[in-house]
C-alpha cells in the first residue's frame, strides 16, 4: 500500500486523461515550431492548443504563455530576465529556494540589492512589510501566492495592487496555488511562473511561465527558436524569446490535459475536497499535545498541514510513516526562508492531499501519527 | 487578391489564422522558403490586415498578388 500525502511536491497518482495524453503525444507528435511537414505541423498545432489552454486557464494571451522545465526553471527565467540590468529587488520570506536563490545569487554577484519581506499571518501587516521595503530603485517584486511549507496563501492581489501602483512587475510563485485556487493574471500578477506536475497534474518536467506582456523579459539562455534561424540574433517575442531548443510536447500535452482535467472537476470542487481533507486530519490530532501544527488563526491556507512531533525529528517522523505506506515530506521543503522564518531548526513534516487523496486514508494517517506521541 | 505575410513566429501565425477564420476569412499557414519560419497567406481583401492590426497581432507583408 502506498498513499501519496505529498503531493505539493508531485501530484499523483494522475488522471487517466493525462495518461491518455502522454500516450498519444508519444505515437503523434515530434518537434514543433520547426517545420512545415505533416508530423513537424500536427506537433505545432497541438502545443498551440496547449497555449490556448493554459492561457485560458490564467486569463493570459496565448502567444505570452511560455513552457519551461519546471516552476523553478520558470521563475530563473522570470527574475534574471527581469534584473539583468541590476535594481532593488524584494522577495517575501515565504519564498521557496526557486525563487530566494536566483535572487540571492544576483545579490552576492552584485548585479541586485535584495531586500526580504517578512509574512505575517495578517494580510495587511504582509502588505505593509512588501510597502516598508519599496525604494526608488525597486525594480521588481516576487512572491509566493501560498507557501510550500505552511500552505499560507499571500495577499497577492494587494501586493500586485502595490506593484501596479509603483510601476514594476510583480512576479508570482503559484507553484502551491495554480488548479487549487483560482489563479489569473488581472488579480495584478505581472508573470506568473508555476509548475506543471503539481495543482495541474501534468507529468514532471514541466513548467509554465505566462506574461500580461508588459514587463520584457531578457532571455537567459539563447538559441534555435525555428524562427528567423539565418540571424544570430534571438528573437524577441514571446514565447520563442524563452523557448530555445525543442520544447518537450509530450510534457506540454500532459498538461494541457491536466488543466482541462482540473477544469472540468473545478478549481472551488478540488479546494474543498482538499480542504476537507485537511480539516480532517487537523481535527484528529486537535487533542495531541505532543503535535506542533504550523498554522495561526488569522491566516488562510491551501490545503497544505506543516507538523512536527515533539521529540522527533521531521526526517524520522516522515521514515516511520514511509514504513506503514504513507508518503509525506519531510526538512526543510527547498523552503531555507520560510523554515527560518517559523524557527523550525528540524524542519516539518508536510501533509499535502490530493484530488484523489481519501479521508479515510488521512484518518489512518493520524492513527499512526498519535501512536507515535 | 492574395496576402503574403511573414510572421515572426509559428505561434503569432497559428493566432493569426485562427482569428482570421473565425472572422470568414480564408487563410493558409505556411513554411516560408530561404528562412525558416511561416508566412501566412490570405486569400480576400485587406479588411483581414485591418483585423491583425486590431488585435496587436505582428506580422511583415511580404506581398500581394492578384487583383482585388
Amino acid at each position: 500500500m502506498i498513499i501519496n500525502f505529498d503531493n505539493a511536491a508531485t501530484t499523483f497518482p494522475k488522471p487517466a486523461a493525462v495518461k491518455n495524453s502522454v500516450n498519444s503525444a508519444v505515437m503523434r507528435l515530434t518537434s514543433p515550431g520547426r517545420g512545415g511537414h505533416p508530423l513537424g505541423l500536427r506537433t505545432s498545432e497541438a502545443v498551440y492548443s496547449a497555449r490556448e489552454t493554459a492561457a485560458r486557464f490564467f486569463g493570459a494571451e496565448p502567444e505570452n504563455v511560455v513552457f519551461a522545465l519546471n516552476c523553478t526553471h520558470a521563475l530563473n527565467m522570470a527574475i534574471q530576465g527581469i534584473m539583468n540590468g541590476g535594481g532593488h529587488l524584494i522577495i517575501s520570506g515565504m519564498e521557496h529556494n526557486s525563487s530566494a536563490r536566483p535572487a540571492a545569487k544576483l545579490a552576492e554577484s552584485g548585479v541586485i540589492k535584495l531586500s526580504v519581506a517578512r509574512v505575517y499571518p495578517e494580510a495587511a501587516k504582509t502588505v505593509e512589510s512588501f510597502r516598508s521595503l519599496i525604494r526608488s530603485d525597486t525594480k521588481a517584486i516576487v512572491c509566493t501566492i501560498a507557501s510550500n511549507v505552511t500552505g499560507q496563501i499571500l495577499p497577492i492581489r494587494e501586493i500586485g495592487e502595490l506593484c501596479r501602483s509603483h510601476n514594476i512587475p510583480l512576479i508570482a510563485d503559484g507553484a502551491q496555488a495554480c488548479g487549487i485556487i483560482d489563479v489569473k493574471l488581472s488579480q495584478g500578477i505581472n508573470i506568473l511562473c508555476t509548475a506543471g506536475h503539481k495543482g495541474l497534474y501534468g507529468i514532471t518536467g514541466t513548467g509554465l511561465l505566462i506574461s500580461d506582456g508588459k514587463f520584457p523579459i531578457s532571455p537567459i539562455m539563447q538559441g534555435g527558436t525555428g524562427s528567423g534561424s539565418r540571424s544570430l540574433a534571438q528573437p524577441t517575442l514571446l514565447p520563442e524569446a524563452l523557448e530555445s531548443g525543442t520544447v518537450g510536447a509530450v510534457g506540454i500535452m500532459s498538461v494541457k490535459a491536466g488543466i482541462e482535467f482540473v477544469e472540468s472537476v473545478g478549481v472551488n470542487r478540488i479546494f474543498a475536497h482538499e480542504d476537507r481533507i485537511c480539516r480532517r486530519f487537523l481535527n484528529e490530532l486537535r487533542n495531541e499535545r505532543k503535535i506542533t501544527i504550523y498554522r495561526e488563526p488569522m491566516a488562510e491556507y491551501v490545503p497544505i498541514v506543516s507538523f512536527n512531533i515533539d521529540g522527533m525529528t521531521s526526517e524520522k517522523a516522515a521514515a516511520e510513516l514511509a514504513k506503514e505506506g504513507f508518503c509525506l515530506r519531510a526538512g526543510f521543503h527547498c523552503s531555507a526562508l520560510a523554515h527560518s522564518q517559523l524557527g523550525t531548526e528540524n524542519g516539518t513534516v508536510r501533509f499535502s492531499p490530493s484530488i484523489f487523496s481519501k479521508e479515510e486514508d488521512a484518518v489512518k494517517l493520524t492513527n499512526i501519527i498519535k501512536k507515535l506521541t | 487578391m492574395k496576402y503574403i505575410l511573414q510572421m515572426p513566429s509559428y505561434t503569432y501565425g497559428q493566432k493569426a489564422a485562427k482569428l482570421l477564420r473565425s472572422a470568414g476569412h480564408q487563410c493558409e499557414l505556411k513554411r516560408r522558403e530561404g528562412d525558416c519560419g511561416y508566412d501566412l497567406h490570405i486569400y480576400g481583401s485587406s479588411e483581414a490586415l485591418g483585423l491583425l492590426d486590431k488585435n496587436g497581432i505582428p506580422y511583415s507583408l511580404k506581398g500581394k498578388e492578384g487583383a482585388s
